[in-house]
Protein backbone atom coordinates (compact mmCIF):
# COMPACT_ATOMS: atom_id res chain seq x y z
CA UNK A 1 0.00 0.00 0.00
CA UNK A 2 2.83 2.35 0.97
CA UNK A 3 4.70 1.47 -2.24
CA UNK A 4 1.60 2.15 -4.32
CA UNK A 5 1.19 5.57 -2.72
CA UNK A 6 4.87 6.29 -3.36
CA UNK A 7 4.53 5.40 -7.03
CA UNK A 8 1.36 7.48 -7.25
CA UNK A 9 3.18 10.47 -5.78
CA UNK A 10 6.17 10.00 -8.08
CA UNK A 11 3.87 9.73 -11.09
CA UNK A 12 2.06 12.90 -10.04
CA UNK A 13 5.38 14.76 -9.73
CA UNK A 14 6.58 13.41 -13.05
CA UNK A 15 3.39 14.44 -14.83
CA UNK A 16 3.53 17.90 -13.28
CA UNK A 17 7.12 18.51 -14.41
CA UNK A 18 6.39 17.12 -17.88
CA UNK A 19 3.40 19.44 -18.13
CA UNK A 20 5.43 22.44 -16.98
CA UNK A 21 8.24 21.63 -19.44
CA UNK A 22 5.65 21.36 -22.22
CA UNK A 23 4.05 24.67 -21.26
CA UNK A 24 7.45 26.37 -21.20
CA UNK A 25 8.26 24.91 -24.62
CA UNK A 26 4.97 26.17 -26.07
CA UNK A 27 5.58 29.54 -24.40
CA UNK A 28 9.00 29.88 -26.10
CA UNK A 29 7.50 28.83 -29.43
CA UNK A 30 4.75 31.46 -29.13
CA UNK A 31 7.24 34.17 -28.15
CA UNK A 32 9.60 33.41 -31.05
CA UNK A 33 6.64 33.31 -33.42
CA UNK A 34 5.32 36.62 -32.10
CA UNK A 35 8.69 38.28 -32.75
CA UNK A 36 8.26 37.71 -36.49
CA UNK A 37 4.51 38.31 -36.62
CA UNK A 38 3.08 41.76 -37.47
CA UNK A 39 2.30 44.35 -36.15
CA UNK A 40 5.98 45.18 -35.94
CA UNK A 41 7.51 46.88 -33.00
CA UNK A 42 7.50 50.39 -31.92
CA UNK A 43 11.24 50.71 -31.49
CA UNK A 44 10.68 52.51 -28.18
CA UNK A 45 9.41 49.30 -26.54
CA UNK A 46 12.68 47.53 -27.33
CA UNK A 47 15.02 50.42 -26.49
CA UNK A 48 13.23 50.82 -23.15
CA UNK A 49 13.85 47.14 -22.37
CA UNK A 50 17.49 47.38 -23.52
CA UNK A 51 17.86 50.23 -21.04
CA UNK A 52 16.18 48.27 -18.21
CA UNK A 53 17.91 44.94 -18.87
CA UNK A 54 21.21 46.14 -20.34
CA UNK A 55 22.09 49.69 -19.33
CA UNK A 56 20.96 49.33 -15.74
CA UNK A 57 23.07 46.16 -15.42
CA UNK A 58 26.28 47.90 -16.50
CA UNK A 59 27.28 48.96 -12.99
CA UNK A 60 27.08 45.45 -11.55
CA UNK A 61 28.81 44.04 -14.65
CA UNK A 62 31.70 46.55 -14.43
CA UNK A 63 32.06 45.96 -10.70
CA UNK A 64 32.12 42.14 -10.89
CA UNK A 65 34.23 42.22 -14.08
CA UNK A 66 36.87 44.41 -12.45
CA UNK A 67 37.20 42.24 -9.35
CA UNK A 68 37.15 38.99 -11.34
CA UNK A 69 39.99 40.31 -13.52
CA UNK A 70 41.88 41.51 -10.45
CA UNK A 71 41.65 38.19 -8.64
CA UNK A 72 42.59 36.35 -11.85
CA UNK A 73 45.63 38.64 -12.13
CA UNK A 74 46.64 37.94 -8.55
CA UNK A 75 46.09 34.17 -8.67
CA UNK A 76 47.53 33.87 -12.17
CA UNK A 77 50.67 35.82 -11.33
CA UNK A 78 51.33 33.76 -8.16
CA UNK A 79 50.85 30.45 -9.99
CA UNK A 80 52.73 31.39 -13.18
CA UNK A 81 55.70 32.71 -11.19
CA UNK A 82 56.28 29.16 -9.90
CA UNK A 83 56.98 28.13 -13.51
CA UNK A 84 58.78 31.31 -14.44
CA UNK A 85 56.13 32.28 -16.96
CA UNK A 86 54.64 35.44 -15.46
CA UNK A 87 54.77 36.95 -18.94
CA UNK A 88 51.84 34.75 -19.92
CA UNK A 89 49.57 36.47 -17.39
CA UNK A 90 47.84 38.58 -20.07
CA UNK A 91 46.88 35.46 -22.04
CA UNK A 92 45.71 33.59 -18.95
CA UNK A 93 43.49 36.44 -17.79
CA UNK A 94 42.08 37.15 -21.23
CA UNK A 95 41.42 33.52 -22.19
CA UNK A 96 39.86 32.66 -18.82
CA UNK A 97 37.58 35.67 -19.11
CA UNK A 98 36.66 35.39 -22.78
CA UNK A 99 36.11 31.65 -22.95
CA UNK A 100 34.60 30.97 -19.56
CA UNK A 101 34.26 33.44 -16.74
CA UNK A 102 33.01 36.41 -18.73
CA UNK A 103 29.92 34.80 -20.28
CA UNK A 104 29.05 32.76 -17.17
CA UNK A 105 29.51 35.45 -14.52
CA UNK A 106 27.89 38.16 -16.65
CA UNK A 107 24.91 35.84 -17.24
CA UNK A 108 24.62 35.02 -13.52
CA UNK A 109 24.71 38.74 -12.67
CA UNK A 110 22.06 39.58 -15.27
CA UNK A 111 19.91 36.70 -13.97
CA UNK A 112 20.04 38.13 -10.46
CA UNK A 113 19.44 41.70 -11.52
CA UNK A 114 17.22 41.60 -14.61
CA UNK A 115 15.94 38.00 -14.75
CA UNK A 116 14.35 38.21 -11.32
CA UNK A 117 12.75 41.54 -12.28
CA UNK A 118 11.33 40.07 -15.51
CA UNK A 119 9.84 37.12 -13.63
CA UNK A 120 8.34 39.21 -10.83
CA UNK A 121 6.91 41.82 -13.22
CA UNK A 122 5.20 39.26 -15.45
CA UNK A 123 4.09 37.19 -12.44
CA UNK A 124 2.38 40.21 -10.88
CA UNK A 125 0.76 41.04 -14.21
CA UNK A 126 -0.59 37.48 -14.37
CA UNK A 127 -1.89 37.53 -10.79
CA UNK A 128 -3.56 40.92 -11.13
CA UNK A 129 -5.26 39.73 -14.34
CA UNK A 130 -3.42 42.28 -16.51
CA UNK A 131 -2.45 39.51 -18.94
CA UNK A 132 -6.08 38.34 -19.13
CA UNK A 133 -7.09 41.96 -19.77
CA UNK A 134 -4.64 42.17 -22.67
CA UNK A 135 -6.07 38.98 -24.17
CA UNK A 136 -9.59 40.39 -23.82
CA UNK A 137 -8.48 43.49 -25.75
CA UNK A 138 -7.22 41.09 -28.45
CA UNK A 139 -3.60 42.15 -27.75
CA UNK A 140 -1.17 39.22 -27.81
CA UNK A 141 0.60 39.25 -24.41
CA UNK A 142 3.50 37.23 -25.83
CA UNK A 143 4.12 40.00 -28.31
CA UNK A 144 3.29 42.99 -26.15
CA UNK A 145 4.97 41.97 -22.87
CA UNK A 146 7.52 39.25 -23.57
CA UNK A 147 8.84 39.82 -27.12
CA UNK A 148 10.48 43.24 -26.38
CA UNK A 149 12.22 41.73 -23.33
CA UNK A 150 13.24 38.74 -25.42
CA UNK A 151 14.83 40.87 -28.17
CA UNK A 152 16.41 43.24 -25.63
CA UNK A 153 18.07 40.44 -23.63
CA UNK A 154 19.42 38.79 -26.78
CA UNK A 155 20.93 42.13 -27.86
CA UNK A 156 22.16 43.19 -24.40
CA UNK A 157 23.75 39.96 -23.23
CA UNK A 158 26.71 39.78 -25.71
CA UNK A 159 27.36 43.49 -25.15
CA UNK A 160 27.36 43.11 -21.36
CA UNK A 161 29.67 40.10 -21.66
CA UNK A 162 32.06 42.11 -23.84
CA UNK A 163 32.07 44.93 -21.27
CA UNK A 164 32.69 42.39 -18.50
CA UNK A 165 35.69 40.98 -20.39
CA UNK A 166 37.26 44.34 -21.25
CA UNK A 167 36.93 45.57 -17.65
CA UNK A 168 38.26 42.20 -16.40
CA UNK A 169 41.32 42.45 -18.66
CA UNK A 170 42.08 45.90 -17.24
CA UNK A 171 41.46 44.57 -13.71
CA UNK A 172 44.13 41.94 -14.36
CA UNK A 173 46.38 44.65 -15.81
CA UNK A 174 45.95 46.77 -12.70
CA UNK A 175 47.05 43.97 -10.37
CA UNK A 176 49.60 42.25 -12.63
CA UNK A 177 51.31 45.30 -14.13
CA UNK A 178 50.68 48.22 -11.81
CA UNK A 179 50.69 46.36 -8.51
CA UNK A 180 53.02 43.38 -9.04
CA UNK A 181 55.36 45.00 -11.55
CA UNK A 182 54.89 42.76 -14.59
CA UNK A 183 56.06 44.18 -17.91
CA UNK A 184 53.22 46.08 -19.59
CA UNK A 185 54.24 45.02 -23.10
CA UNK A 186 54.42 41.32 -22.16
CA UNK A 187 50.92 41.49 -20.68
CA UNK A 188 49.29 42.86 -23.83
CA UNK A 189 51.48 41.28 -26.53
CA UNK A 190 50.96 37.74 -25.20
CA UNK A 191 47.26 38.40 -24.93
CA UNK A 192 47.19 39.63 -28.54
CA UNK A 193 49.14 36.56 -29.69
CA UNK A 194 47.05 33.94 -27.94
CA UNK A 195 43.47 35.15 -28.14
CA UNK A 196 41.98 33.88 -31.39
CA UNK A 197 38.79 34.40 -33.32
CA UNK A 198 37.46 31.03 -32.04
CA UNK A 199 37.66 32.29 -28.45
CA UNK A 200 35.60 35.37 -29.28
CA UNK A 201 33.16 33.19 -31.22
CA UNK A 202 32.74 30.90 -28.20
CA UNK A 203 32.08 33.92 -25.98
CA UNK A 204 29.51 35.23 -28.43
CA UNK A 205 27.67 31.90 -28.75
CA UNK A 206 27.65 31.40 -24.99
CA UNK A 207 26.37 34.88 -24.22
CA UNK A 208 23.59 34.55 -26.81
CA UNK A 209 22.51 31.16 -25.42
CA UNK A 210 22.64 32.40 -21.84
CA UNK A 211 20.62 35.48 -22.79
CA UNK A 212 18.01 33.20 -24.34
CA UNK A 213 17.95 31.00 -21.22
CA UNK A 214 17.57 33.98 -18.88
CA UNK A 215 14.66 35.58 -20.71
CA UNK A 216 12.98 32.26 -21.51
CA UNK A 217 13.02 30.72 -18.02
CA UNK A 218 12.37 33.93 -16.10
CA UNK A 219 9.59 35.17 -18.36
CA UNK A 220 7.96 31.73 -18.62
CA UNK A 221 7.99 31.19 -14.86
CA UNK A 222 6.28 34.55 -14.35
CA UNK A 223 3.83 34.02 -17.21
CA UNK A 224 2.87 30.54 -16.00
CA UNK A 225 2.79 31.42 -12.29
CA UNK A 226 -0.86 30.32 -12.04
CA UNK A 227 0.14 26.77 -12.97
CA UNK A 228 2.55 26.42 -10.05
CA UNK A 229 1.85 23.31 -8.00
CA UNK A 230 2.15 24.98 -4.61
CA UNK A 231 -0.09 27.81 -5.76
CA UNK A 232 1.24 30.85 -7.53
CA UNK A 233 -1.24 33.26 -6.04
CA UNK A 234 -0.53 36.50 -4.24
CA UNK A 235 2.76 38.06 -3.21
CA UNK A 236 4.07 34.80 -1.75
CA UNK A 237 3.41 32.91 -4.98
CA UNK A 238 5.31 35.51 -7.04
CA UNK A 239 8.15 35.54 -4.51
CA UNK A 240 8.41 31.73 -4.61
CA UNK A 241 8.32 31.54 -8.39
CA UNK A 242 10.91 34.34 -8.74
CA UNK A 243 13.33 32.50 -6.45
CA UNK A 244 12.73 29.30 -8.38
CA UNK A 245 13.27 31.05 -11.72
CA UNK A 246 16.60 32.53 -10.60
CA UNK A 247 17.82 29.17 -9.25
CA UNK A 248 16.68 27.27 -12.35
CA UNK A 249 18.25 29.84 -14.69
CA UNK A 250 21.57 29.83 -12.79
CA UNK A 251 21.77 26.04 -12.82
CA UNK A 252 20.80 25.92 -16.51
CA UNK A 253 23.54 28.44 -17.34
CA UNK A 254 26.16 26.21 -15.73
CA UNK A 255 24.84 23.06 -17.41
CA UNK A 256 24.65 24.74 -20.83
CA UNK A 257 28.10 26.23 -20.29
CA UNK A 258 29.51 22.72 -20.14
CA UNK A 259 27.44 21.55 -23.13
CA UNK A 260 28.37 24.52 -25.34
CA UNK A 261 32.05 24.23 -24.37
CA UNK A 262 32.07 20.52 -25.22
CA UNK A 263 30.56 21.28 -28.64
CA UNK A 264 32.81 24.20 -29.50
CA UNK A 265 36.14 23.19 -27.99
CA UNK B 1 -35.87 39.69 -28.34
CA UNK B 2 -33.83 37.21 -30.33
CA UNK B 3 -34.69 33.64 -29.26
CA UNK B 4 -31.32 32.23 -30.26
CA UNK B 5 -28.71 32.54 -27.51
CA UNK B 6 -25.55 34.51 -28.35
CA UNK B 7 -23.61 32.78 -25.59
CA UNK B 8 -24.24 29.22 -24.56
CA UNK B 9 -22.55 26.93 -22.04
CA UNK B 10 -23.33 23.24 -22.50
CA UNK B 11 -22.53 20.85 -19.65
CA UNK B 12 -19.30 22.70 -18.78
CA UNK B 13 -17.14 21.00 -16.16
CA UNK B 14 -13.97 22.41 -14.67
CA UNK B 15 -11.89 21.30 -11.72
CA UNK B 16 -8.54 22.06 -10.12
CA UNK B 17 -6.89 18.97 -8.71
CA UNK B 18 -9.40 17.25 -6.45
CA UNK B 19 -11.73 20.25 -6.35
CA UNK B 20 -14.53 20.27 -8.91
CA UNK B 21 -15.74 23.88 -9.31
CA UNK B 22 -18.03 23.79 -12.34
CA UNK B 23 -20.12 20.63 -12.25
CA UNK B 24 -21.92 20.62 -15.58
CA UNK B 25 -23.00 24.23 -16.07
CA UNK B 26 -25.74 24.89 -18.65
CA UNK B 27 -26.37 28.54 -19.41
CA UNK B 28 -27.86 30.53 -22.28
CA UNK B 29 -27.44 34.29 -22.67
CA UNK B 30 -29.65 36.20 -25.10
CA UNK B 31 -29.11 39.42 -27.00
CA UNK B 32 -30.76 42.46 -25.43
CA UNK B 33 -31.30 40.74 -22.10
CA UNK B 34 -29.38 41.60 -18.93
CA UNK B 35 -28.32 38.50 -17.04
CA UNK B 36 -26.92 38.50 -13.53
CA UNK B 37 -25.00 35.57 -12.07
CA UNK B 38 -25.20 35.47 -8.29
CA UNK B 39 -23.55 33.02 -5.94
CA UNK B 40 -21.37 32.45 -2.92
CA UNK B 41 -17.70 33.26 -2.99
CA UNK B 42 -15.57 30.55 -4.64
CA UNK B 43 -18.50 28.91 -6.42
CA UNK B 44 -17.16 29.69 -9.91
CA UNK B 45 -18.84 32.90 -11.08
CA UNK B 46 -15.58 34.40 -12.36
CA UNK B 47 -14.66 31.01 -13.75
CA UNK B 48 -17.81 30.99 -15.90
CA UNK B 49 -16.89 34.43 -17.26
CA UNK B 50 -13.32 33.31 -17.98
CA UNK B 51 -14.69 30.31 -19.89
CA UNK B 52 -16.95 32.58 -21.94
CA UNK B 53 -13.96 34.76 -22.83
CA UNK B 54 -11.88 31.72 -23.76
CA UNK B 55 -9.31 32.54 -21.08
CA UNK B 56 -9.84 29.06 -19.61
CA UNK B 57 -10.66 25.78 -21.25
CA UNK B 58 -13.26 23.46 -19.73
CA UNK B 59 -12.34 19.90 -18.77
CA UNK B 60 -15.44 18.86 -20.70
CA UNK B 61 -18.44 20.53 -22.29
CA UNK B 62 -18.79 23.32 -24.82
CA UNK B 63 -18.77 27.12 -24.74
CA UNK B 64 -20.50 28.61 -27.77
CA UNK B 65 -20.22 32.29 -28.59
CA UNK B 66 -22.16 33.38 -31.69
CA UNK B 67 -22.71 29.66 -32.25
CA UNK B 68 -18.97 28.94 -32.48
CA UNK B 69 -17.09 26.81 -29.99
CA UNK B 70 -14.69 29.34 -28.49
CA UNK B 71 -12.14 26.64 -27.72
CA UNK B 72 -12.05 25.31 -31.25
CA UNK B 73 -11.89 28.48 -33.33
CA UNK B 74 -8.64 29.89 -34.75
CA UNK B 75 -6.62 32.51 -32.86
CA UNK B 76 -7.57 35.18 -35.38
CA UNK B 77 -11.29 34.43 -34.98
CA UNK B 78 -10.90 34.37 -31.21
CA UNK B 79 -9.38 37.85 -31.32
CA UNK B 80 -12.35 39.06 -33.34
CA UNK B 81 -14.88 37.47 -30.97
CA UNK B 82 -13.11 38.99 -27.99
CA UNK B 83 -13.26 42.44 -29.53
CA UNK B 84 -17.06 42.29 -28.95
CA UNK B 85 -16.59 41.88 -25.20
CA UNK B 86 -16.18 44.56 -22.58
CA UNK B 87 -14.78 43.20 -19.35
CA UNK B 88 -14.31 44.77 -15.96
CA UNK B 89 -12.06 42.47 -13.97
CA UNK B 90 -12.43 41.82 -10.26
CA UNK B 91 -9.25 43.75 -9.41
CA UNK B 92 -9.75 46.28 -12.22
CA UNK B 93 -6.72 44.77 -14.05
CA UNK B 94 -5.46 48.26 -14.86
CA UNK B 95 -1.87 48.44 -16.06
CA UNK B 96 -0.38 49.79 -12.87
CA UNK B 97 2.98 50.76 -14.38
CA UNK B 98 1.26 52.93 -16.99
CA UNK B 99 -0.41 56.32 -16.59
CA UNK B 100 -4.18 56.76 -16.84
CA UNK B 101 -3.69 58.22 -20.32
CA UNK B 102 -1.58 55.26 -21.47
CA UNK B 103 -4.10 52.78 -20.02
CA UNK B 104 -6.90 54.23 -22.12
CA UNK B 105 -4.64 54.68 -25.17
CA UNK B 106 -3.26 51.12 -25.12
CA UNK B 107 -5.87 49.36 -27.32
CA UNK B 108 -5.86 52.30 -29.74
CA UNK B 109 -2.07 52.17 -30.04
CA UNK B 110 -1.90 48.41 -30.39
CA UNK B 111 -5.02 47.61 -32.40
CA UNK B 112 -5.42 50.62 -34.71
CA UNK B 113 -3.21 52.66 -37.00
CA UNK B 114 -4.35 56.01 -35.60
CA UNK B 115 -1.79 58.78 -35.21
CA UNK B 116 -0.70 59.87 -31.75
CA UNK B 117 -2.63 63.14 -32.26
CA UNK B 118 -5.88 61.27 -33.01
CA UNK B 119 -5.31 58.94 -30.05
CA UNK B 120 -4.73 61.93 -27.76
CA UNK B 121 -8.01 63.45 -28.90
CA UNK B 122 -10.00 60.24 -28.35
CA UNK B 123 -8.43 59.51 -24.95
CA UNK B 124 -9.05 63.04 -23.70
CA UNK B 125 -12.66 62.82 -24.85
CA UNK B 126 -13.15 59.48 -23.02
CA UNK B 127 -11.50 60.78 -19.85
CA UNK B 128 -13.76 63.82 -19.96
CA UNK B 129 -16.81 61.55 -20.17
CA UNK B 130 -15.61 59.76 -17.03
CA UNK B 131 -14.90 63.02 -15.15
CA UNK B 132 -11.21 62.14 -15.19
CA UNK B 133 -9.95 65.29 -16.90
CA UNK B 134 -6.50 66.27 -15.68
CA UNK B 135 -5.68 62.74 -14.54
CA UNK B 136 -3.68 61.95 -17.68
CA UNK B 137 -0.32 61.70 -15.96
CA UNK B 138 -1.56 60.02 -12.78
CA UNK B 139 -1.12 56.32 -12.11
CA UNK B 140 -4.12 54.11 -11.34
CA UNK B 141 -4.67 53.14 -7.72
CA UNK B 142 -5.52 49.47 -7.37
Amino acid sequence: MFLLKWFEKMGEHGLYYMNQAGRMGIFLFNVVLSVFRPPYYKIFNITKQIYVIGTLSIFVIVFTGAFTGMVLGLQGYTTLRKFGSEGMLGSVVALSLIRELGPVLAALMVTGRAGSAICAEIGIMRNSEQIDALECMAIDPHKYIVAPKFIATIIAMPLLTAIFNVVGVFGGYLVGVKLLGLNEGAYFVNMYKNVEYDDIYMMFVKSLCFGLLIVWICAAKGYLVHFERKGGFGAEGVSRVTTYAVVLTSVSILVFDYLITSFLI
Amino acid sequence: MNTKPVIQLIDVKKGFGQQQVLKGVNLSLFEGKTTVIVGESGKGKSLVLKHILGLMKPDSGQVLVFNKDINKIKKKELKEVRSYFGVLFQNSALFDSMTVFDNVALPLRERTKKSEEEIKEIVNEKLKLMDLEGSNEKYPAL
